[in-house]
């Protein structure tokens, strides 16, 4: 079995001693944390997006490009890439970059995230997260599989005749997995033919065979 | 929600092998008391910081399942204890989710910078290279 590290950034106070660490010493730790993952013998790496909220991170590929450079072999994926925020072309282009100077170990897992009120801030309608992150991940697939690519959806402006660059390392393309929080998200990776990541805090051990 | 997921992919007759990976808090203490006596002070109140973002509940006001707070128990999916301890929990997750993959989650909740890194550190000496000897097709 593979086994992973992840890092969520969060940024908070010892619930002890009541003290709290500096953003620049927090920074300092979560990136110890993710270079110790290789040499400890790990196979993937995971860091976390959260916007205006008590996380600090908020560009995991960032951070992901940072461990690239400074490893060889670890996978590089992102828990999760809150894909309807964000323009699906530009996704795309980070995460080829990403394959690219990582020499194809990037991983995209997307998501809606769970704070509603973000998408307030991003002039979003939560209610349609889930049409957003559908119509995201079919281009952002079309993308890195096209070329000339022509293509009309609800959420983002057409494009004509597109290719983009850089072109992935992997083939098709980076692994793809959606992050499940409920069956219905569950039921959409199964059927777009996603792959799928789910949190053990919703495993009902009750349940086992 | 695994076997869900399955029946659909199967439904939709798609090609190629899906992929599960499972992602989860852990801490691997010397002993199953001191990794209990410790996570009991930092687990709750991450746990209801976070679910009340999710629910505008306040934190205070947050009631946490024993799942998630019954550290050590059967039913608990934080693998918190001893290295055989956190090795037995991961497996009986991992075989519950049909995962192939496994993602620590170690770093949070303001906990003493030591504490994360020596549960990491003895993580990766006692419990890592069984796990990934671990056949999952037996």
């Amino acid at each position: 079995m593979e086994v992973g590290l992840c890092s969520l950034g969060d940024h908070r106070a010892d619930p002890v001693t009541g003290v709290w660490t500096t953003q620049d010493e927090r920074h300092a730790h979560i990136m110890e944390y993710l270079l110790a993952a290789e040499p400890l013998g790990f196979d993937t790496l995971v860091c976390g997006e959260h916007h205006f909220s008590g996380f600090i991170m908020s560009v995991p590929q960032i951070f992901l490009a940072w461990i690239a450079g400074q490893t060889e072999r670890i996978r590089l994926a992102t828990g999760v890439t809150l894909l309807p925020h964000h323009d699906p072309v530009r996704i795309a282009e980070d995460f080829a970059t990403l394959d690219v100077v990582s020499d194809g170990r990037a991983e995209v897992w997307v998501g809606k995230g769970v704070e509603p009120y973000v998408y307030a801030h991003y002039g979003q309608d939560f209610k349609q997260a889930t049409a957003m992150q559908r119509e995201g991940l079919n281009l952002l697939t079309r993308l890195w599989t096209e070329t000339d690519l022509t293509w009309t959806g609800q959420f983002h402006p057409p494009l004509d005749g597109v290719t983009l660059q850089p072109r992935p390392v992997q083939s098709p393309h980076p692994p793809i997995f959606i992050a499940a929080g409920s069956l219905a998200s569950a039921e959409e990776a199964a059927r777009l033919g996603v792959n799928l990541t789910v949190t053990g805090l919703s495993a009902d051990l009750d349940s086992m065979p | 929600m695994r076997d869900r997921y399955l029946e659909v992919w199967a439904e939709c007759g798609h090609a190629h092998k899906p992929h599960i990976t499972v992602l989860a808090h852990v801490h691997c203490a010397p002993t199953s008391q001191e990794a209990i006596d410790h996570l009991r002070q930092y687990q709750p109140p991450f746990q209801s910081w976070v679910i009340s973002k999710k629910t505008g509940v306040k934190p205070e006001e947050v009631e946490l399942p024993p799942r998630i707070t019954n550290f050590g128990s059967p039913e608990c999916v934080i693998a918190c204890g001893s290295p055989q301890q956190v090795h037995d929990k991961i497996c009986q997750i991992v075989e519950l989710m049909g995962a192939d993959r496994y993602i620590y989650q170690g770093d949070y909740g303001g906990q003493p910078w030591p504490k994360v890194m020596g549960s990491l550190e003895r993580f990766s000496d006692r419990v890592l290279r069984q796990l990934k000897t671990l056949d999952l097709a037996a």
